[in-house]
């Protein structure tokens, strides 16, 4: 019986030295091979222009983009199309694709019910009588021209299933509350060794001193986390600091 | 007597039930009302947006009186008749295009036959500013981000003018760095006429434009693409 704390104490340590290593893994990550699928998470407001600057300087090796969307966004959609024409326009195989989840967190939501919330929305759907349209749900992406032909909007899915059905090997983001669940997810399903995503968040440029809600929150769990403004940078140590880039 | 009634409620229960349906709620499960309480989206505030300054021969004797909403009471001088276009007329500005929102129009006020006029048209939204702040030699904004980059990259002079009754909003984070690095005019609705009066728009910098390809080339490199 005397060795027991000690055992206990080793287990203690070891579990302690799993946590590391664990977090390591992600970083060691193979080479992949281009094209690398691109999933963006768009917000309303100015999340969505800053986002596709920043997208209007990727090269072909991204695609197909995979644009994620609140569905009570109601401006973005639009935007995002216009973005898409003029890419098709000078990159002839462009390929992307809409989806909706339910919005996490409304502006002004209190915090605990927006946990709720933001499980609810990576979780939405999972009941067996929800359905997506089936005559889109086993086509994954869609060239320019066809998302214009389509007559309706997908139906809003959950974030494990658009995760599922896009496959990214990147998120991007830039801090619009829906992309809280959508790393969150991503993050877990590569700690599962189910599929890694490496997470990309660059923190909107209004952001000069302190970080968004959704910064504070995936500081933890972005691969690279990117700020516009050199304070930001002091701040935050693990940021990357660019200059501005948007 | 009693259970007919009772029929009746449960028969009404019913028909409400498949007149909601009927309706279509935007989110089509049968739990989301109940997990997401309703919040109204918060009101876009009636603070000017963007006003401009263009000058062109004056065309009709307009004073800007924009009535404040009652749920932002603001002391905007462009908000009070007389004082900020005679600022701007000072300072030899003939036009001034206003950006108002949902706040109330400017409605046309006897011309004091003194002074010549500062032009007035306002506008409640427009799809894209673009071709208004192209037009524009100088513009003043609320400190939204939006705004503000837009203009700067227009190389156009801005003045931020901060509402103060808002004051947790995180935009002003911008407006203020953009200000101590010398882009932009910063001032409040009561110091707005001051400024005008006395600002000096060669002091300004001119602002650089962001550099999505740096963006671009970070990527590249955690891919092993460069």
């Amino acid at each position: 019986m005397e060795e027991l704390p000690v055992v206990v104490v080793l287990l203690l340590l070891f579990s302690l030295l799993l946590v590391p290593l664990v977090l390591l893994d992600r970083r060691r990550r193979g080479r992949r091979t281009p094209p690398f699928s691109l999933l963006v998470v768009a917000g309303s407001g100015g999340h969505t222009t800053e986002i596709l600057r920043l997208l209007s300087c990727l090269s072909e090796s991204y695609s197909p983009r995979h644009y994620v969307l609140a569905d009570s966004d109601k401006m973005s959609e639009a935007k995002i199309r216009s973005f898409e024409q003029k890419r098709a326009e000078t990159f002839s195989e462009s390929q992307f694709s809409l989806d909706r989840i339910p919005r996490s967190r409304e502006v002004r939501q209190s915090w605990t019910s927006s946990v709720l919330t933001t499980l609810y929305s990576i979780l939405y759907s999972l009941p067996l009588t929800y359905k997506r349209k089936p005559d889109l749900s086993d086509l994954q992406v869609f060239s320019t021209e066809e998302w214009g032909a389509l007559p309706e909007q997908r139906r809003p899915g959950s974030v494990l299933q658009v995760l599922q059905e896009a496959a990214p090997c990147l998120i991007l983001c830039n801090g619009p509350g829906t992309c809280v669940p959508v790393c969150l997810s991503a993050f877990l399903l590569g700690l599962l060794r189910i599929k890694r995503t490496i997470i990309v968040y660059v923190e909107s440029i209004c952001r000069v001193e302190t970080l968004s809600l959704s910064g504070k929150i995936l500081y933890y769990f972005s691969d690279y986390f990117i700020v516009q403004w050199p304070d930001l940078k002091k701040k935050y140590p693990k940021s990357v600091y660019l200059g501005r880039i948007v | 007597r009693e259970g007919r009634s009772v029929a009746r409620g449960g028969k009404g229960r019913r028909q409400r039930y498949r007149g909601s349906r009927e309706l279509g709620t935007p989110l089509t499960h049968p739990l989301y009302p109940r997990l997401i309480p309703f919040i109204p989206p918060p009101p876009i505030p009636p603070f000017f947006s963007i006003s401009l300054f263009i000058p062109p021969p004056c065309i009709s004797p307009l004073f800007p009186t924009i009535l404040p909403h009652p749920r932002y009471p603001l002391h905007s001088p462009l908000h009070s008749p007389v004082p900020c276009p005679q600022a701007l007329q000072s300072r030899g500005y003939q036009k001034l295009v206003l950006q108002v929102g949902r706040s109330s129009l400017p409605q046309p006020q006897p011309q004091p036959s003194s002074s010549p006029a500062v032009a007035v048209e306002a506008f409640r939204f427009k799809d894209s500013l673009a071709e208004d702040l192209q037009g524009a030699d100088l513009v003043i904004s609320h400190a939204g981000a939006g705004s503000c980059l837009e203009t700067l990259e227009k190389g156009k002079p801005l003045i931020v003018v901060i509402n103060d009754k808002l004051m947790d909003n995180h935009q002003l984070e911008l407006a203020k760095q953009l200000h101590r690095d010398g882009y932009v005019l910063y001032c409040n609705c009561s110091t707005l006429v001051e400024t005008l009066q006395s600002m000096d728009l060669s002091a300004l910098k001119p602002f650089p434009p962001g550099q999505p390809e740096k963006f671009a080339s970070f990527l590249d490199k955690v891919f092993g693409l460069q």
